[in-house]
């Protein structure tokens, strides 16, 4: 309650009090005929019996009428105070019409005899003309009804009264008789104008939350403006009335001079006045613009704010209603603002499933005043589920109520979605992938762990991963671990863990550290089997390098070997038949035939062995010989070594069939001792036939371009196929064919050294064909 | 036909007795000086230790040369030969049973005029032989003797 409505309230209860205060003192004095309790200032004019009695009884109608309170406390107090209004009025009314008729009607003196002639008195004990209109006035308005309309009637008639003593007041105080003296009436008293300023300003404060009083006493601008204004508006005035009586009556100024400067004064004042509360109203005003702008500007913030949030918003009001939502949130949901409005707990997007849910959690959360945010299924327009995250909060005002429940609506499908395809990515990998922390402990492992080491991902996590690392490694790996923790990436880095087995398994780490989460992310790959592959793979290069060096070696042997073959061995021979050849010579009239004979064979025996050996070192020179590879063109090759037989054997008649063209890759020294062997067999073989014919092609066999030299000779029989290519193996005895049986198996060691192999057909006495290929790749063997 | 002497470097006896025949048959009628190694063969060329005395002119017509001998082997005497100024073109003739490519190469490279391997049966060589006396005693003009 204000200052001023206070005021007020309590202005009327002292008022009431005042008057009958003021009313019983001139009573008691009229009793006891005390003058200067009469006038209740000694020199003043007497108050009447009548009017204090109405003074007393009006008092007691405000006083009991306690218009202060909505209504009558009770009816009794009300027709009380009704009936004390009405003998007010009365009164009045019955002194004016004594006045106006000229009659006596005896209520003057009804209270106490007053003398005749009492001071400015027309008839003993009676009251004035002004305070008899005053008394009907004013009594009339304590018994109107307390209604709004009455009020106006009420306050009109309290202006009315106060009129009237102010002309009254002002003829006291401007020492103007012809104001409140009249010829036909009494006057009235000084007391008796103050008591009636006294009844108007209780009547109208009566109610003070109506009508002028409520401006007075009103908090807003235009109560502050009547509160500064009213007082100077009644008070300038009077002074300058005052100040102007003084002025003419003490002969200063003339009256119209007086009038002027009055006139002036006012005008100067009240423009000076309304010139100063227009600028404090302006002021105000402007003032008021500006919260007001704030204020807009608030709302359109808010409004933008929400406007732009991509979280949808409702607004609930405490019963769960909604009434208002943002657009993100008519987005996420296809419903319209105006569907959503009205609809209780989120209605139309809650799935029947999470109805009892949502309903659980807005009445904990009201009950709580706050809770945690929830994940939760909602449901679109279209009947689309989808996850959200709910969370609440709520307005409250001054006095800490509930108004409305903010609900915020996170729509998390994508990261649903993504964080499905990341899970999918991650336990479907594979590769083993983790999630450690620089802690030293992992946090997340995929599948793939279990089925490469055998542990548990709990096996795993409970355990620092270093407890895991073969101890020959843990030093390496605690490296790259602190690199990881200073923001290095590692990759390809192996060290060996250990399987629930007991076994340890080399794996390879492609790790990349998160630094503001302190976690390391890692891409891991089994490579134990490619370890092994490794390392079997270098125990065969070393056995391969041993067996290369060992080759050598023996290469190198077989050299020494070869060249005392060479010569060692065939100097004994030498001399075997040397000797032998001398003692046919020179002692061959002591040897008889049969001892010459013997001699013959010793010699025969000794040259064929050097013949042997000749070709023995033939062989193991094929196999040392370093391979020169060139384009080789076989056709000519065969041509000129047919021609070389033909002119060895002029007289023999054989035909030779070479097809051109055939060229290949390989060693020509090598490939002539190949033709040399296979077409000097066929000629050889082929002695003896009336119609020789040798061949020299190719053909494909098996997708294989593959050569053959035919004839049409003895042939052999292909039971001893596999004897064909072992040294000194022959098929046909000396004394058919001549030969140390070492050319097939030159041909042959030549043949595998170009990569080819060479195999034959024949049956005895129709011929043999020699076939034989050149693919593969050329090796050459080191010498 | 001036007296022109053959040196036979053989450590093998079988051998000089086989080549001294060979020569024999062929009516070769030239003296033959014989040395059993490769260090009596330098000794006697460049006439020292036992053969300090002898004439420093007389060089032979032809050296006959085997190579596999103890202590100084054929190829060391023939470098010794070519690196010496008044035997450096002395002919001398590879005489040996090696058909080894390497010994046949490194015989030519050293400077040997001519280079024989010992066939087996005794009638080529024989008549091997004989090709040889007739080439390098009638045939080939000698070197002048390098006056020191």
């Amino acid at each position: 309650m204000n200052i001023t409505l206070w005021i007020a309230k309590s202005t009327t209860k002292f008022a009431a009090l005042a008057l009958m205060a003021v009313g019983a003192l001139v009573l008691f004095g009229w009793a006891l005929d005390i003058q200067t309790l009469k006038s209740v200032w000694p020199g003043l004019v007497v108050m009447k019996a009548n009017t204090a009695l109405c003074f007393t009884l009006a008092g007691a109608s405000l006083y009991i009428g306690g218009r202060n309170g909505a209504h009558y406390s009770t009816p009794q107090r009300k027709y009380a105070a009704l009936a004390c209004a009405m003998v007010v009025a009365l009164v009045g009314l019955l002194t004016i019409s004594e006045y106006v008729f000229g009659l006596n009607l005896g209520i003057d003196q009804m209270l106490f005899k007053e003398n005749a002639g009492a001071v400015l008195t027309s008839q003993p004990g009676r009251m004035s003309i002004v305070t008899a209109i005053n008394f009907l006035l004013l009594g009339s308005a304590l018994m109107l009804p307390d209604g709004r309309r009455a009020w106006i009637s009420i306050q009109l008639l309290a202006f009315a009264a106060t009129w009237l003593s102010l002309l009254s007041l002002f003829g006291y105080m401007y020492q103007a008789p012809t104001l409140y003296v009249f010829s036909f009436s009494t006057s009235i008293a000084q007391v008796t104008v103050f008591c009636f300023f006294i009844l108007s300003a209780g009547i109208l404060c009566s109610r003070p939350e109506r009508g002028l009083v409520k401006m007075l006493t009103n908090d807003t601008i235009g109560g502050a403006m009547a509160r500064r204004l009213m007082p100077i508006a009644v008070i300038i005035p009077i002074i300058l009335g005052w100040v102007y009586l003084l002025g003419v009556e003490a002969d200063v100024v003339s009256p119209q001079l007086g009038i002027a400067l009055a006139t002036a004064t006012t005008v100067s004042v009240f423009t000076l006045l309304f010139w100063w509360n227009a600028r404090q109203l302006d002021a105000e005003d402007i003032r008021r613009e500006r919260a007001e702008e704030e204020i807009r500007r608030a709302k359109e913030f808010a409004d933008s704010v929400l406007g732009s949030m991509l979280d949808g918003l409702v607004t609930l009001d405490p019963h769960g209603v909604c009434f208002d939502t943002n657009p993100a949130f008519c987005q996420i949901t296809g419903f319209s603002r105006d569907e959503i409005i009205g609809t209780r707990l989120l209605g139309p997007i809650g799935p029947p499933e999470e109805l009892e849910k949502i309903e659980a959690f807005f009445q904990k959360f009201l009950r709580e005043g706050m809770s945690e945010n929830i994940d939760l299924t909602f449901m679109r327009k279209n009947g689309e589920r989808f996850p959200a995250i709910l969370s609440l909060s709520v307005v409250k005002d001054v006095q800490g109520n509930v108004t409305a429940c903010l609900v915020a609506i996170k729509d998390i499908t994508l990261r649903r979605r993504a964080e499905e395809q990341r899970d999918r990515l991650f336990n479907t990998s594979i590769d083993m992938v983790c999630i450690a922390g620089f802690d030293g402990y992992f946090k997340q492992l995929n599948p793939s762990w279990q089925r490469v080491l055998g542990w548990k991902p709990e096996d795993l996590m409970s355990k620092p991963f270093l407890d895991f690392v073969h101890p020959d490694d843990r030093e390496p790996t605690i490296a790259a671990a602190s690199g990881l923790s200073e923001g290095r990436t590692v990759i390809t880095f192996e060290n060996r863990y250990l399987c629930s087995d007991g076994s340890y398994r080399w794996i390879s780490w492609n790790s990349v550290p998160i630094m503001e989460e302190k976690l390391i992310l890692a891409i891991v790959r089994d490579v134990t089997d490619q370890k092994r592959m490794e390392e079997s793979l270098g125990e065969a290069n070393k056995v391969l390098t041993h067996q290369a060096a060992e080759l050598e070696f023996v290469n190198k042997e077989l050299e020494t070997f070869s060249y005392s073959v060479s010569h060692d061995l065939r100097a004994p021979l030498r001399h075997i038949d040397g000797f032998s050849h001398a003692l046919l010579e020179d002692y061959a009239d002591k040897l008889d035939a049969q001892g010459k004979d013997y001699l013959n064979r010793i010699r025969s025996g000794s040259q064929r062995m050097a013949l042997l050996i000749d070709e023995i070192l033939k062989l193991s020179q094929i196999v040392r010989e370093k391979m020169v590879t060139s384009r080789v063109d076989l056709s000519a090759l065969a041509r000129s070594v047919a021609s070389e037989l033909q002119k060895s054997q002029p007289t023999r008649d054989v035909s030779l069939r070479i097809e051109d063209g055939i060229v290949v890759n390989g060693d020509q020294g090598l490939l002539k001792i190949v033709l040399d062997n296979l077409l000097g067999n066929a000629w050889k073989f082929t002695q003896g036939r009336q119609k020789a014919l040798i061949e020299f092609g190719s053909q494909m066999i098996d997708g294989t371009k593959t050569y053959f030299v035919r004839d049409n000779g003895a042939g052999f029989d292909m039971a001893y196929a596999s004897k064909l290519f072992v040294p000194f193996q022959r098929l046909h005895g000396n004394g058919e064919f001549q030969g140390t049986g070492i050319g097939l198996s030159i041909v042959q060691r030549v043949i595998r050294r170009h990569g080819g192999r060479i195999w034959a057909e024949a049956a005895v006495d129709t011929g043999a064909t020699f076939y034989f290929t050149l693919t593969g790749t050329t090796r050459s063997l080191k010498r | 036909m001036e007296e022109r002497t053959i040196l036979l470097v053989e450590d093998n006896p079988d051998d000089i007795e086989l080549t001294l025949r060979a020569l024999k048959c062929n009516r070769v009628a030239n003296k033959v000086t014989v040395v059993h190694d490769g260090e009596e063969a330098l000794n006697y060329l460049f006439c020292r230790g036992a053969y300090e005395k002898r004439d420093r002119n007389d060089m032979p017509a032809v050296v006959l040369l085997d190579l596999n001998m103890p202590k100084v082997g054929g190829l060391e005497v023939l470098r010794q030969i070519r690196s010496n100024g008044r035997t450096k073109l002395l002919p001398v003739v590879i005489l040996t049973s090696s058909k080894e490519e390497q010994d046949v190469v490194n015989g030519y490279a050293l400077g040997a005029n001519s280079y024989i391997r010992k066939p087996v049966d005794f009638d080529q060589f024989t008549k091997a032989v004989l090709q040889l006396g007739l080439y390098w005693l009638v045939l080939n003009e000698p070197p002048p003797a390098v006056k020191e």
